[in-house]
């Protein structure tokens, strides 16, 4: 399953990235999203995309079209 | 000695940059906003030390614009020490940056900023065990309250002295990212200690869950626009008229002191009618500045482009583009100059041209004055209601002219739009003030040197002509700018309805929008059929305008042709010279199209 799977409030660990741009992984370590990082979903925007997930202390606000591809396990 | 600020946005760094500078300067809640590289200097013991304020960056590789510009800087600056300030309750996340600058072999010191908040969340922090595993130098601070700037300047001072001179020890090299990882996390689970769980849900996270909420969302951002606009023209109000008061004062005074002359032409017409009549909205522009930089300090800016931001991907562009459209004037009376600046967060080549050259849409700050004065003489009833539609038919004009743009000459996909969405805070009114008086101000001096030149240069050219090679003094009608405004009036008359005097005020706005009033301004006034009444009045008595003519002519107001200013910075921007003209000629005539439109249609039903 991938983030945009995961219901409202659900948390979640990084299994892995289905994503070949590489400046798009080390963006997404950059802001903390690390293979083995625990999330939470917090909000889906009013029109059904982008996602805000929570890590730690601050939060990311993801496209759809990245979401999709960020494999978790719900915790 | 060069020492620059580094770390991740909305760490504080611009706060630490005033500090120790004394030197205020924007602090915002979102990436971006010192996209200006902001230097300052100060004195400690006698040196002489520059400071350099770099845009923030989460990591030595750049994602966007201005995260390039930032690594770009310091590789070219090359600094004698780096100050790396990092947020005490993101410690884990800041520190990838600070392993970055270690590696790449900077002499930095590492600043803890923001420790009430770590104090707040109950966070014990060992400095000494992450100063000696990291060999580098730690200094904690609460910026905000100026706590540690001492300890941070005794450190610079001792560093000027004889630090330059010792190489840091350095750490051993990381491989990649998941090595570096790990050893952060070694080192923040053996440094940081919770001494009792963090509350389960953050004051952030609850009042998100109602503000960027699927429904209710929307419906707030709609109602605090709303209460946004009320707010700022209500209150400024009475000193708008003010200061009216004072340049009809000046005006009046001229009137009877000076005698008869070419000079009391160009005094009364050329510079307080005009220059005046911009002055008399400084409130306005104050109070819309004020509410922009309450926005941006709040953290709701990003939010604003959180909930537009699959809106604005339909047309090509992405949650960045609703930022720089707001900050162009989207809510009215902002500047096209800082949002094409602000530009530079977004990473895509294409959805950033695009932006840029939709931006000038907006209904910044220079177009208030017009809808001001027609508004007055025309609809003075639907006051808001005509503010409201002018804001929805400049959006939709950018939108639309963005889709067309992105499916034409700027083709390709939309990119990801990953952001840290900050903290809500309650902005410091100091803070705010501070921002709201910098930006007022640069309205003002526009208005005293741009406006000032460009309402002279106007002024000569409706008072005289060329007679061969000599210039003469002539009549309003026979001047030079009367002369082209007439040439062109069997188009415009039969097109938009538009006559001579309208011609030549549309001319003169293409050095700043609000000349167009000081033009008009200064029509009226060299006509001595009218009495001599405020300009509102006198226009809605001349019987050449009417409701259909004035809205028609507002559009085309809306939308002509970028100001000087705006054009140079397009310029800048985009650099090429391709764009910068398109920018003008594409703008005129999809000007000239709607207001024709509006125009032709309007007789059509009327």
């Amino acid at each position: 399953m991938s983030v945009v799977d995961l219901k409202l409030k659900e948390e979640a660990v990084i299994l892995n990235f289905n994503i070949t741009d590489l400046s798009v992984i080390s963006r997404l370590q950059d802001l903390g999203l690390f293979v083995g990082s625990k999330l939470k979903l917090c909000n889906v925007a009013p029109f059904g995309d982008p996602y805000k997930v929570r890590i730690n202390n601050f939060s990311v606000s993801l496209k759809k079209s990245i979401a999709e591809k960020i494999i978790v396990e719900q915790i | 000695m060069k020492i620059a600020l580094v770390g991740n946005p909305n760490s504080g760094k611009s706060t630490i940059f005033s500090a120790l500078t004394g030197l205020r300067q924007r602090i915002a809640n979102y990436p971006g906003v010192t996209v200006e590289k902001a230097v300052g200097f100060f004195k400690e013991k006698d040196k002489q030390i520059l400071l350099i304020d770099l845009p923030g960056i989460y990591s030595l590789n750049p994602y966007s614009i201005d995260e390039e510009i930032a690594v770009e800087q310091l590789k070219i600056n090359k600094p004698d020490l780096i100050i790396n300030v990092i947020d005490a309750c993101n410690i884990e996340r800041h520190l990838r940056l600070t392993l970055d600058l270690i590696d790449a072999g900077y002499n930095i010191v590492v600043v803890l900023n923001m420790f009430d908040c770590a104090i707040k969340s109950n966070l014990d922090i060992n400095i000494d065990f992450i100063s000696d595993k990291l060999k580098v130098p730690v200094i904690k601070t609460i910026a905000s309250s100026s706590s540690g700037m001492k300890e941070l300047k005794d450190f610079i001072s001792k560093y000027s002295l004889n630090g330059q001179s010792i190489k840091q020890t350095k750490i051993e090299k990381f491989k990649n990212n998941e090595e570096s990882k790990t050893f952060i996390e070694e080192l923040f689970n053996s440094s940081v200690t919770k001494t009792q769980k963090l509350g389960k849900i953050s004051f952030t996270e609850s009042l998100d869950n109602f503000l960027i909420h699927r429904r209710y969302g929307p419906i707030f951002l709609m109602l605090l626009l709303f209460i946004n606009y009320q707010f700022v023209f209500s209150i400024s109000d009475y000193p708008i008229k003010i200061f009216e008061n004072f340049f009809s004062f000046l005006h009046n005074y001229f009137e009877t002191y000076l005698s008869e002359s070419i000079f009391k032409s160009l005094v009364i017409s050329g510079l307080i009618d005009s220059v005046g009549g911009i002055l008399s909205f400084v409130p306005l522009i104050f109070f819309m500045f004020l509410s922009v930089s309450f926005l941006e300090d709040s953290g709701y800016m990003t939010r604003i482009s959180f909930i537009m931001d699959k809106v604005f991907s339909k047309f090509g562009l992405n949650g960045g583009s609703v930022l720089s459209y707001i900050l162009g004037g989207g809510l009215l009376g902002g500047c096209a100059v800082p949002a094409i600046m602000s530009t530079r967060t977004i990473k895509d080549k294409n959805e950033k041209l695009a932006t840029i050259l939709t931006i000038p849409f907006m209904n910044c700050g220079a177009k208030l004055p017009i809808y001001a004065l027609f508004i007055s003489a025309f609809f003075l009833k639907y006051k808001g209601l005509m503010l409201f539609i002018l804001t929805i038919l400049s959006w939709c004009v950018a939108l639309i002219m963005a889709f067309i743009l992105r499916v034409t000459v700027l083709k390709g996909k939309s990119t990801s739009f990953i952001v840290e969405m900050p903290e809500y805070k309650l902005p410091k009114l100091k803070s705010i003030l501070i921002s709201s008086t910098l930006r007022t101000w640069e309205y003002i001096k526009k208005a005293g040197t741009i406006i000032l030149l460009a309402s002279i240069i106007i002024w000569s050219t409706l008072n005289f002509n060329f007679d061969g090679l000599n210039i003469k003094k002539t009549n309003l009608e026979n001047s030079l700018a009367g002369t082209i405004g007439k040439k062109i009036e069997f188009i415009s008359k039969a097109t938009n309805g538009f006559n001579w005097q309208m011609n030549v005020s549309l001319l003169a706005g293409f050095a700043a929008k609000e000349i167009v009033v000081s033009t008009l301004g200064t029509i009226y006034s060299s006509d001595s059929t009218l009495e001599n009444n405020n300009l509102s009045s006198k226009i809605s008595k001349d019987p050449g305008w009417t409701p259909l003519l004035a809205f028609s002519f507002l559009i085309f107001i809306m939308l002509y042709v970028p100001c000087v200013a705006t054009i140079a910075i397009i310029k800048k921007e985009t650099g090429s010279w391709f764009w910068t003209l398109f920018s003008v000629f594409y703008t005129t005539f999809v000007a000239f199209l709607a207001s024709a439109s509006v125009y032709q249609l309007g007789t059509l039903i009327l």
